[in-house]
């Protein structure tokens, strides 16, 4: 379980980036695979990113909210 | 894309090399430099076997495209860290990152210890410094292999464009010695949080690119969209740090943690010590 911590906060050590990114990519590979839309799927996947980071910093400063 | 790999090691490492040499002259002027140095010895010759048994089998065994889409994860795993703390240190969220503040916290830390000891390797100096390049040197050896073995447009360019993020990695950690050398003392001149920021920029910006491509996104431009990307990075990040000082409130938990209580908690924290 140590170790895993430390893997986990060596790579990202925020569980909203890690959740949000994996949600993310799975969605894209879904939008890839069924519809080939490079523009749609690429636009997505930058508005996806900048959100996830909104989202977590938006919870350092209303961590409770 | 050898030049950008280079270029991106290059940029990448020389920051945690600067983290890793703060320690290091730490433990070498309050405890003695024989136990800093062998550390730094012991921790580069771990990293030298882990790269050499890892590096190699990712090298010859994983298939590109599969590389991509890992690495490109990895990359904006990273990159979104490095670009949150970056944005809350702007945003004064976070105190900035002085390693000066770190060097003399340490150095009052280890002198409260006791006697040092000159002609001795001692443990805990030894164990510091061995930790922390182990740590900065791991992360230095991921940048090298991630940017090595993406930037490759086949798997035969593979080597020569490892080779070119190992050139770019050890550039850095060369400037950062000699300069550590030069100064012995903290390194304040290294703008270190224009430094991560300009990281997380390009670590999301080069892991969207590469876990899009690896995801089968042909993006517009091709490696042109790299730049647009950095600029996309860029303005988000300026309206973030602009968002969050709006929102920016005096009794927000991580800022007050930081401030005071523990002198020491931002080198625990970003350290493991």
């Amino acid at each position: 379980m140590k170790f895993l911590k430390a893997v986990f906060n060596f790579f990202v050590g925020d569980w909203i980036i890690l959740i949000g990114v994996a949600v993310l990519l799975v969605v894209i590979a879904l939008l890839e695979q069924t519809t080939h839309q490079d523009l749609l799927a690429g636009f997505l996947m930058i508005a996806g990113l900048i959100a996830i980071l909104a989202f977590t910093l938006r919870r350092e400063v209303k961590p409770k909210s | 894309m050898f030049w950008s790999s280079a270029l991106s090691a290059f940029l990448a490492s020389i920051v945690e090399f600067v983290e890793a040499l703060t320690i290091v002259l730490v433990v070498g002027v309050t405890i003695n430099w024989k136990s800093a140095l062998w550390a730094a010895v012991a921790a580069v010759g771990t990293l030298a076997v882990l790269v050499g048994v890892f590096g190699t089998a990712l090298v010859a065994f994983v298939p590109i495209v599969a590389l991509r889409l890992i690495v490109g994860v990895i990359l904006i795993m990273f990159g979104l860290k490095w670009l949150k703390k970056a944005i809350m240190r702007y945003s004064g969220l976070k105190a900035l990152h002085d390693e000066e503040a770190i060097y003399e916290e340490e150095m009052r830390a280890m002198r409260a210890r006791g006697e040092s000891l000159p002609n001795k390797i001692d443990g805990f100096g030894f164990a510091t410094a061995y930790k922390s390049v182990l740590l900065e040197g791991l992360e230095v050896a991921f940048i090298v292999i991630t940017f090595g073995s993406s930037a490759a447009t086949n798997d035969a360019d593979k080597t020569t464009s490892l080779l070119a993020a190992t050139i770019g990695a050890l550039i850095a950690g060369v400037l950062v010695i000699v300069a550590g050398v030069l100064v012995r003392g903290p390194l304040t001149k290294v703008p270190e949080n224009t430094l991560k920021f300009s990281v997380g920029i390009m670590l999301t910006s080069f892991g969207t690119f590469w876990g899009g491509e690896g995801l089968g996104i042909e993006w517009p431009g091709a490696d042109l969209m790299l730049i647009a990307l950095v600029a996309i990075y860029l303005l988000a990040s300026a309206a973030l740090v602009y968002w969050l000082k709006s929102l920016n409130q005096p009794t927000a938990p991580e800022s007050r943690s930081i401030s005071s209580r523990d002198p020491l908690a931002p080198l625990r924290k970003e350290e493991g010590l």
